[in-house]
């Protein structure tokens, strides 16, 4: 559909070679990890796509593919500019592991999103609970 | 209320009250980004390869990515329809374009 066409239409930049040996050995490193970022953002590209058709469907719009472009390149970077601050976050507080605190702490500035981040924390946290209680009990 | 936050975020508020008993219907989501996408995007950004994710900040991390893309959407229609989106007799099968999330970007990046 509209989402597919457009995760296919993304090409990856063209790799340079060199006739160097150290070069092409850098070149290849760099280009393993540059092909898996390409990679991952094929990914995201697909799920905004059907995200934004889904939120399209409900308003009775249309988004272009180049509107899904745009809008997978924005959340790249701020999904980018997230991670590194939870990182930060944790390490705040003395911990290596990213926990729920740390995501709850991103929303700190809205009151809304950070209700209803909350939420999903509390449902998170009583599902397993809940699963906990139910394992102890058998 | 959020003193910072522009008329136009004060304005999606009540529509977004709106929206409400409609998610609770539906409950289960058809459409949401695999928390395996989430874990592997957000591992792929730390700059410290001993930090690590817990399972349920990952969910909460997908949960704010669906959050932050549906209000882009949802902002950009209503910058469409003069602040409703959901006036569906006003600019009826419309064509987001890049320009529209140009417009609400900036406030959008500032509220999350």
């Amino acid at each position: 559909m509209k989402a597919a066409n457009a995760s296919t239409r993304y090409t990856p930049r063209s790799e340079t070679t060199s006739f160097q040996n150290t070069t092409i050995v850098r070149t290849v490193a760099m280009s393993a990890s540059d092909t898996e970022q390409e990679r991952l953002k094929s990914a995201l590209w697909y799920h905004v796509g059907k995200l934004v058709d889904e939120a399209c469907m409900d308003l009775n719009v249309n988004a272009t593919p180049q509107f899904i472009g745009s809008l997978t390149e924005l959340a790249w970077v701020q999904l980018d500019n997230i991670a590194k601050d939870l990182e930060n976050f944790a390490k705040h507080a003395n911990r290596s592991t990213v926990s729920t605190a740390d995501v709850l702490l991103l929303a700190r500035k809205n009151p809304d999103l950070h209700g209803l981040l909350q939420k999903v924390v509390d449902d998170e946290a009583a599902e397993r609970a809940a699963k906990a209680a139910g394992k102890s009990r058998r | 209320m959020p003193p910072k936050r522009p008329s136009k975020a004060n304005e999606e508020a009540p529509s977004r009250r709106n929206d409400e008993p409609k998610r609770n219907q539906e409950e289960e989501r058809k459409v949401k980004i695999p928390p395996e996408l989430i874990a592997k995007l957000v591992r792929n950004f730390l700059e410290d390869d001993g930090t690590k994710v817990s399972g349920a900040a990952t969910k909460t991390v997908g949960e704010y990515m669906h959050l932050f893309l549906t209000e882009a959407v949802y902002r950009a229609v209503s910058n469409r329809r003069d602040g409703d989106p959901w006036a569906k007799t006003t600019n009826s099968g419309l064509m987001l374009e890049v320009e529209d999330l140009e417009k609400i970007a900036p406030q959008l990046l500032l509220d999350f």
